[in-house]
């Protein structure tokens, strides 16, 4: 498939770069045919990247042509390929919908700031660099300031505002970690670092782990540096929410992974426990908030809190022989696909609706059927029922912990489950219900099509428990 | 302690002193000019650091562009830093951890500092002796164009974000002038063309000497808005379709160029050694302009409606 | 002790006013002036540490023109948000980080 496409690797970098540069220059609201059939490409050339690492192992290119560490070197194994091809196959989507449910004021600027997003992202996932990574970061938290400031009501410009201070100083403890290793090593490439960092670690070296480390964490809304995230996705229009707590986090979660298995592998293990409690607290305060949330895409941006969570229950078990890491990215691919699908499900309802709040949703429901279905298939990917991705993920999951003996992180694995089932449900039972007398808001049209990429997404999601075989193909390999 | 280091030292103190009066002064004019100031004193520090690249960059953006910027926010704020500012969320509770925290960090950094190993890889070294092939003869352009100049092109479509994100916000209404000052207009018509040429050498001299792409692109944006202060320039409004497509097309004839050299090269921005220093000077000849007028939008940028809050359907 | 180290001392002092001022201030102007001076305080460490040898690098050099235009860029962005949250009527005092979670409405 080379020959087709030759270094597939650039080109996830170059085509969204270029399709929203060109959607830029054409103005106001142009750009959709430009950036779905950009967005298409990339795709191809994941999934042309995705079959080069299995066949060849890890792909890499040294830009310019110069050796490390003059360069920059970008590299892909298969943990990035999983995580390019989530990227693209959410997107496209995605942007499907978004071209009909976008007023004409809100896509203004959306298909630029979507494509410089995902070339970001793109770029994230193919960095062999430390201070390439920080570019990344800071073009991917801009774009997705931007994308949540759409809409342009108060909150969402008081959410955005959050959004960036946070994300500045996250991405400010970051680039200091990355000036202390340099000042140690004279270098920023990862691959160089891995390699030159070893015991006894110099006390630079720690505060440098710990600096970048509390910086992914801010921006991986990691508890309780969670607050700037359920007003930035529950108020943005939905499939930028979608985009949003489907994608942007999972990327600062992957830099976390990279580093921890990579640089930081020799000295970090101890400081495990953190991000693990963090994240056992993260999954209890969500769900609990999004059992209590009035709104119905607060509801799921809390859920994102809480899911988020599980990201971080694996840590503690890297480096047993376990299948941590695989559980990590399945559970971030579940989760991407899930809460996408239930992002895009949520608009629709409160589109047809009429009402944003939980309570609106019995309004539309008997009216979009499909839709309800997708928000109940990603509900049950959330909640860990089988035959879900979720499930796949959480049974996986239960069975690290157990078999490397911690049990608290199983025990708040099944309780993060029974606690989604509780605020999924209580959507599903009042969608089931009659509505009271009252007024009840005239239920407008919606077209098919949206219906039927919340759909794809959620099948998608229910598929992955089912056929997760090449991911774990690809994840062979990487990382202990 | 020798005179240098005295003077380093004094340096030091008063960048710290600008700094804490920026954050701590109760009137919100005076802390921006404090900001100011703390700008200059960064320029005279990176000067002392061997480093006349980020000083000139320093002064012309972090100084002077960011200060205008600021200064006209000032504006819009009002004058007073007061209102809501005594009784704020964070409680006197709430102050001390955090405070305790960052003092915590500020100690386990001096104590870091104090105990640095020495570095095994030897950078600049390998810099200088690749640097024939760059196509530059100075250092910081070599690594700014051709070594790493993938992180640059990422950064000029951060810079494009910026501006993308400002017009989805939302453009600030066109605000007269208060005072006419006769000094401003003389001054711009000595200044500016003097400021073009200073911006085209700049970007001339940056293949041997300190200058290239951003300061000279800095230079130009400053120029355009001491014309719009000087009255000569009207503000811009986004219905002027040449301010988006300049600002793409540096970028996009950047894309292209690597993009091309993906193809017949096999490799991206992967220049062949003897053309590099033309391909250099015509991608930072693209990036001058469109960049110059990035920056400027930030401040000439305005709407061309009379309401500054445009009318939101309430439709997530 | 070199110019290096001591600008670099400076950068790590920079570094927790700026964050303190980003996390304790109430006025949205004072906390982007408080980022600028976490990323000032941040090159300074980056320049510093690698030139405290004494011998000018212009890898961190070139890292930190990049990290004056990413700042700068992100200044726009903020007082363009700023400036239009206090058009809308938000109080620029309050920038509130408790009210999301308090607030059901």
């Amino acid at each position: 498939m080379t020959e087709l496409l030759p270094n597939p690797l650039v080109w996830l970098i170059l085509l969204p770069l270029g399709w929203a540069a060109l959607a830029f220059w054409l103005g106001p609201g142009r750009g959709r045919i430009l950036a779905l059939s950009g967005i298409t490409l990339q795709l191809l050339a994941a999934l042309s990247l995705a079959a080069d690492i299995l066949h060849h192992g890890t792909v890499t290119h040294l830009v310019g042509g110069w050796q490390e560490p003059l360069g920059i070197l970008l590299v892909s194994d298969g943990l990035s390929a999983v995580m390019l091809l989530l990227t693209q196959a959410v997107t496209l989507p995605v942007a499907i919908y978004a071209c009909q449910y976008l007023n004409r004021e809100n896509r203004r600027w959306f298909w630029p700031l979507t494509g410089f997003l995902l070339a970001g992202m793109n770029a994230l996932y193919l960095s062999g660099d430390l201070f390439n990574l920080y570019v990344t970061l800071e073009l991917i938290g801009l774009a997705a300031v931007g994308l949540v400031a759409v809409g342009g009501r108060s909150e969402q410009v008081a959410a955005a505002l959050r959004y960036l201070l946070a994300s500045l100083a996250g991405s400010g403890c970051f680039l200091l970690g990355v000036a202390l290793l340099y000042g140690c090593y004279g270098t920023v490439s990862s691959r160089l670092l891995a390699e030159l960092i070893n015991v006894p670690t110099p006390p630079a070296v720690w505060l440098a782990a710990v600096l970048i480390c509390a910086g992914l964490f801010l921006k991986t809304a990691l508890f309780p540096l969670h607050f700037w995230l359920p007003p930035a996705h529950g108020g943005a229009p939905a499939p930028i929410s979608a985009l949003l707590s489907a994608l942007v986090v999972k990327a600062s979660f992957y830099v976390l992974l990279r580093l921890w298995l990579g640089p930081f592998a020799g000295f970090i293990a101890p400081l495990a426990w953190l991000p693990a409690l963090l994240g056992s607290l993260a999954i209890l305060w969500g769900s609990w908030q999004a059992i209590r949330a009035d709104r119905l895409k607060m509801l799921v941006a809390y859920s994102t809190v809480a899911q988020l969570g599980y990201l971080f229950l694996v840590f503690p078990l890297f480096g047993t022989g376990s299948m941590a890491l695989q559980v990590g990215v399945l559970q971030a691919v579940a989760h991407g696909l899930a809460k996408a699908a239930m992002f895009l499900a949520a608009g629709l309802l409160i589109k047809a609706g009429g009402s944003e709040r939980v309570a609106g949703v019995s309004h539309a429901a008997n009216q979009l059927p499909v839709t309800l279905f997708a928000f109940a298939l990603a509900g049950i990917s959330l909640m860990g029922l089988p035959p879900s991705g979720g499930f796949l993920a959480k049974w996986l999951l239960i069975d690290a912990a157990l078999a490397a003996g911690q049990v608290w992180i199983a025990v708040v694995a099944i309780s993060g489950g029974l606690l989604a089932s509780v605020y999924v449900f209580r959507v599903l039972l009042l969608a089931f219900r009659d509505t009271e007398e009252g007024d009840r808001p005239r239920p407008q049209p919606v077209a098919a099509g949206m219906e039927w990429t919340a759909f794809t997404l959620a099948v998608a999601g229910v598929g992955l428990g089912l056929a997760a075989m090449p991911l774990f193909r690809l994840l062979e390999g990487v990382g202990r | 302690m020798n005179a240098a280091l005295a003077f380093d030292t004094l340096l030091a103190l008063l960048l710290l002193w600008s700094a804490w009066q920026a954050l701590s002064t109760p009137k919100l004019d005076r802390a921006v000019i404090m900001f100011i100031v703390f700008g200059l004193l960064l320029t005279l520090v990176w000067s002392r650091l061997d480093a006349p690249d980020i000083a000139l960059a320093e002064a012309a953006l972090g100084a002077g562009l960011t200060g205008t910027l600021l200064l006209d926010a000032l504006a819009a704020f009002g004058q007073t830093g007061q209102g809501a500012g005594s009784t704020g969320f964070m409680t006197t509770i709430r102050r001390f951890p955090t405070i305790l925290v960052l003092l915590v960090l500020l100690a386990a950094l001096l104590a870091a500092l104090s105990n640095l190993p020495l570095p095994t890889v030897n950078l600049p070294a390998m810099v200088a002796q690749q640097m024939p092939d760059s196509g530059v003869s100075h250092p910081v352009t070599a690594v700014l164009l051709n070594f790493r100049g993938y992180d640059t092109l990422l950064e000029v479509a951060v810079l494009m974000l910026a501006l993308l994100g400002i017009l989805t916000v939302g453009l600030p209404v066109e605000r007269p002038l208060l005072s006419r000052n006769l000094l401003v207009p003389i001054l711009a018509r000595y200044a500016v063309p003097l400021m073009t040429l200073a911006a085209i050498y700049l970007l001339w001299a940056g293949s041997h000497r300190p200058g290239g792409a951003f300061q000279a692109a800095a230079v130009l944006a400053a120029g355009v808005v001491l014309l719009n202060l000087a009255q000569v320039q009207p503000r811009w409004i986004p219905g002027q379709h040449w301010i988006r497509q300049l600002i793409s097309a540096g970028f996009l004839l950047f894309l292209c160029i690597a993009a091309l050299l993906l193809m017949l090269n096999g490799g991206l921005l992967h220049y062949p050694p003897d053309q590099a220093g033309l391909l250099i000077l015509l991608i930072e000849s693209g990036l001058t302009v469109s960049l110059a007028i990035n920056l400027a939008a930030f401040y000439l940028l305005r709407s061309d409606r009379p309401e500054p809050l445009p009318n939101q359907e309430d439709t997530p | 002790m070199s110019s290096g180290l001591l600008f670099a001392v400076v950068g790590c002092l920079l570094f927790v006013m700026g964050l303190g001022g980003i996390i304790l201030l109430d006025h949205l102007l004072r906390r982007i002036l408080a980022f600028n001076l976490l990323g000032s305080g941040i090159f300074l460490v980056l320049v510093g540490l690698a030139q405290r040898s004494g011998r000018p690098d212009p890898v961190p050099q070139a890292m930190v023109l990049t990290g004056i235009v990413v700042s700068v860029a992100a200044t726009a962005l903020a007082l363009a948000l700023a400036r239009r949250h206090q058009a809308a009527g938000g109080n620029t005092g309050q920038t509130d980080r408790t009210s999301p979670e308090e607030r059901h409405d």
